[in-house]
Parts: C-alpha cells; sequence; structure tokens
C-alpha cells in the first residue's frame, strides 16, 4: 500500500526518470524469452531468404523482406513493430514483410538504452532502443537496392524512388522488384550515413497494424521456452527452500531414486532437483524427495521484516539517489508549499502463465 | 493404453496410468500446442477437449482417458472452431499467447454447446481461463463476432 505524508507546506513530485527507471531493474526483472518460433511467424509464404544485408534485414529473391529481431516477444507486439520501422524506411509493402527471431550475439543487437553489453529484452525497450538503428539498417539496404537499380537501367539514382517494395523510375514508369534487385545490391557498398525517410515519407509509422505472431498462436504452432525439445533432452523438476538464500542440509531420495526414468537426484542453489527422461517422472520423483534446510536468517523473513530492513537501508548515510530532475535544494527553498510523500510496494511476482523454464546443452564441460 | 488423440489412435506402451494427460500429449506425443500453467486445474492454458467437452489435461491422469477421444489446439476442427480462430485473429486478440490454447478450446466448447451465448454465459464459461496479458476484452469480443459469424 501507498502511503502519502504530509509533515508542511511544500509539494514534492519525483517521478523517475525513464532512464532511472531501466537502470533500476536489474538485470532478471522484465527479462522476456517467452516466443521463440523458429522459422518467419507469419503463416503464409516462404522465408525471407538467405539475402541478409545486415543484422536486421534480409531481402529474398522471392520479394519477401525478413526482419531479424534479436529481442523477445512478450506479448507487448515489439515482433511486429519492428518489423514496421523496418518496412517503413525500407519501402516494402507490408503484406510482404515476415520477421523472425535471432538468438546470434552481434554488438548489433545491444540495446543502447539498457546495459551495456547486454543482449535482453527488458522495460519495454525494444522499440525505442531499437528504433534509430533499425531505421538506420533499412536506409542503407534502400540506398543499395537504388544504387543498383539505377545500373541496371541505367539511370540516375536520384531519380529513382522507393515504395511498395520496388525501385521506380517515375519518368519512365519501369521499376525492378526488390527480389529482383537483393543480389545486385547486396554487392554494393555500404553507405556510411544513408539518408532517413523525413517523417511524412513514414506512412506505416503511427498505423496499427494486425498483429502478425497472432496466427501462429491461435493453432498452436507458436513455440515457447518450455516447448524446446532436443535429442536426449533430460529435463529436471526443481523445488526451492521457502527461504531466499535456502541452501540444502540433507536429502532423503531413497524411495525416489528407485523410481522410472530417474538420472539424478541433487541438491542446487536454494533447493533439491529431480532429473528424468520425462518431465513428469521428475515431478513424481520430487513429490517423494525429502529434503532438510539448513538455518538461514531468511527463514523468518516477512512482508514487516523486509520493509524494516530496506528502511534502515534508506536510512543509512551515503544512500543513493535514483533519479533527480532540476535543482532540488532551490526548489524547495523557494516553494511556498512543500508536501512530504512517500510510496511503498509490496513484493509483486509477474506470475506470467507461463512456469520459468530454462534449456542448457551441455557438452563435456561447455555448457 | 490407448486413446484416440486427434482423430488417430494412439497407443503409450507402459505409460504410467496417473501421468496427467498434459503430458503425456506434450512430452510422449508431441503436441506442443497444449500449455503448461499451473499444473493444479487453476488456469486453464491445458485444456483439451475430451469427447468433445473442455477439460483441464493438467489434472486429468491417462487412466481416465483411456479408450476415449482427445483433441488438442493442432487439430481442432469444424464451422465452430474455424469462426473462432478467424474472430481470434481478426480480433488480434492473443499478445503473450501462451493462454490462448486454452482459451480457444473452451470459447469453442461453449459456442458448440451455446452458439448465442449471453454475456453472462460467455462470462461463466471463460471464467476459468486466465490471461495474464489480460486480453478479456479482446476474448469477450471475438466470441461475440464468431457467434454473430455463425448465425449467419
Amino acid at each position: 500500500m501507498n502511503t502519502v505524508e504530509t509533515n508542511s507546506g511544500r509539494e514534492i513530485f519525483a517521478g523517475p526518470s525513464r532512464r532511472g527507471f531501466l537502470e533500476g531493474i536489474g538485470t532478471t526483472a522484465f527479462l522476456l524469452a517467452f516466443h521463440l518460433p523458429v522459422g518467419p511467424a507469419r503463416a503464409a509464404g516462404s522465408p525471407g531468404g538467405s539475402g541478409q544485408f545486415n543484422a536486421f534485414l534480409a531481402i529474398g529473391e522471392d520479394d519477401l523482406v525478413t526482419a531479424i529481431i534479436a529481442q523477445a516477444e512478450g506479448g507487448q507486439g515489439n515482433s511486429t513493430g519492428m518489423t514496421q520501422i523496418i518496412a517503413a524506411e525500407l519501402g516494402a509493402a507490408w503484406p510482404r514483410m515476415r520477421y523472425r527471431f535471432t538468438t546470434e550475439r552481434r554488438p548489433e543487437y545491444i540495446n543502447p538504452m539498457l546495459y551495456e553489453g547486454l543482449v535482453l529484452t527488458a522495460g519495454s525497450s525494444s522499440i525505442p532502443g531499437f528504433y534509430d538503428a533499425m531505421r538506420r539498417a533499412a536506409a542503407a539496404t534502400r540506398e543499395m537496392l537504388v544504387a543498383a537499380a539505377a545500373k541496371k537501367m541505367r539511370v540516375n539514382p536520384g531519380d529513382l524512388s522507393v515504395s511498395e517494395s520496388k525501385v521506380t523510375h517515375a519518368r519512365s514508369g519501369r521499376y525492378l522488384t526488390f527480389g529482383q534487385l537483393a543480389a545486385a545490391a547486396a554487392r554494393e557498398a555500404v553507405p556510411a550515413e544513408p539518408r532517413l525517410r523525413a517523417r511524412e515519407e513514414l506512412p506505416l509509422i503511427g498505423q496499427p497494424l494486425d498483429r502478425l505472431d497472432a496466427a501462429p498462436k491461435v493453432d498452436g504452432s507458436a513455440r515457447f521456452g518450455l516447448d524446446l525439445e532436443a535429442p536426449g533432452m533430460l529435463y529436471a523438476a526443481v523445488r526451492h527452500g521457502r527461504a531466499y538464500g535456502s541452501t540444502v542440509a540433507a536429502i532423503d531420495d531413497a524411495k525416489a531414486k528407485t523410481m522410472p526414468g530417474i538420472r539424478l537426484i541433487m541438491a542446487v542453489p536454494q533447493g533439491v532437483a529431480v532429473v528424468a527422461d520425462q518431465y513428469w517422472q521428475a515431478v513424481k520423483a520430487l513429490a517423494e524427495v525429502q529434503e532438510t534446510y539448513a538455518s538461514h536468517p531468511n527463514n523468518d523473513a516477512s512482508s514487516a521484516t523486509v520493509k524494516a530492513a530496506l528502511r534502515r537501508g534508506l536510512e543509512q548515510p551515503g544512500t543513493p539517489t535514483v533519479g533527480s530532475h532540476g535543482d532540488v535544494a532551490a526548489g524547495m527553498k523557494s516553494a511556498a508549499k512543500m508536501l512530504e510523500a512517500e510510496f511503498s510496494m509490496p513484493f509483486l511476482s509477474h506470475a506470467c502463465m507461463e512456469p520459468v523454464s530454462c534449456t542448457a546443452r551441455v557438452d563435456g564441460n561447455q555448457v | 493404453m490407448k486413446l484416440t488423440v486427434n482423430g488417430q489412435e494412439r497407443v503409450l506402451e507402459g505409460a504410467d496410468p496417473d501421468m496427467p494427460l498434459l503430458w503425456a500429449i506434450r512430452d510422449l506425443l508431441g503436441l506442443k500446442g497444449t500449455k503448461f500453467g499451473c499444473g493444479r486445474a487453476l488456469c486453464g492454458a491445458c485444456t483439451v477437449h475430451l469427447d468433445g467437452q473442455p477439460v483441464r489435461s493438467c489434472s486429468t491422469s491417462l487412466a481416465d482417458v483411456e479408450g476415449r477421444r482427445v483433441t488438442t489446439i493442432e487439430a481442432i476442427s469444424g464451422p465452430v472452431a474455424e469462426a473462432v480462430k478467424s474472430a481470434w485473429i481478426k480480433n488480434n486478440v492473443p499478445q503473450c499467447g501462451y493462454c490462448q490454447s486454452g482459451q480457444i478450446m473452451t470459447a469453442v466448447a461453449l459456442l458448440e454447446s451455446i452458439p448465442k451465448p449471453s454475456g453472462d454465459e460467455v462470462n461463466s464459461a471463460m471464467s476459468g481461463n486466465i490471461c495474464r496479458c489480460g486480453t478479456y476484452p479482446r476474448i469477450r469480443a471475438a466470441i461475440a463476432d464468431a457467434s454473430k459469424h455463425l448465425g449467419q
């Protein structure tokens, strides 16, 4: 519950800055890896081909443009939105756009709004974080398509325009499609400073388009993290101790280890894990495992003790200020009225529908 | 252990009769469209049709479905299913999408039994299917659309 305490006549408003918010979320909160379709998520048509121009897009000889997305789709529609950015700047026909996710690690996929060096999806930053980079990538590709078209048509590049997945010479009415140009354009020099379209040249931006990920999520073909399967894959069921930081002191697995399909029963950080050939076997055996936990200060933790600990932390000298706008001290002095407010939030779980899961490939000592 | 899944008779040799239908569908038969949410019949993500009726596959044991007919999201068909799926796409219902297989299975069963449900009937039929993205208004709109389409 939020508390508001007013003790004098000054009003304080300290909304956290966007940047401050992003810095404050930590490395795990809002981190999404939900929807990982293997191929392009648009059901109809073939993939955009292998004609990858840069980190963000590929153009196939079949005229399909594939936006390449290194962000997870948590449901907010960023896969559609990021595809829209590419289509708008490039001049592609929307029905010929596709997208695919990538887990490739490239410096281009580091979101400039988030932590340096990490590829992650967090804090509603996919669109604002990649808007400029995707536009630059699409603009550079557009200029390469124009350069290739100018050579093929023997015309001045300045007389060509790009829209609806075509490069058109207006004066003669001739045009070449992206698919016809893709191979030649890929051999053109990559422009260092491509011209970005003006806002009025981007009619696709700001339009509420149908979601590209709706169909696979309606017919059951969309693949989520928990749906991943690999040959010979084993499944683990995990139980954590009730206190954060729990350590297992002893495990009684006498019955569990004799159960079908069980490969391994072990202590893991904060709890126990049963590894089996099938998930259900692991779950069933875990119910038969009895573990005891070492005593831990957090065993007695409650909302009240957490709140008290946070309050003690705030009262430490040198507690950093998370965000600040303008000259606060001067504002306080000159303000006619000051209100003080204290806001607190309980621990909140996102409680997303898909249970947290993780798949690891272990080859010898390599994970 | 024998059952019919999506029109095909499947034999699950040596399968544990205690195993929830969900894990047989997902892990033994490899049909991943049916989702594991809570494992306690509280969220509806695992909804499938058992002899045409919606059930929570996470809390239905294999022993209980021996010889019966199971339909999953991958194979749901017929005019009602097609109307529901089209309405879902037209209304851009899914966000993260994790609950949507279950939502659709429940909605199809509803319209199969009540072609023109009232608002209360929709709310009542769908109340066991949770969506953490909060797509409920679009789910209701899509059901209304599908119902209208089927009535034409």
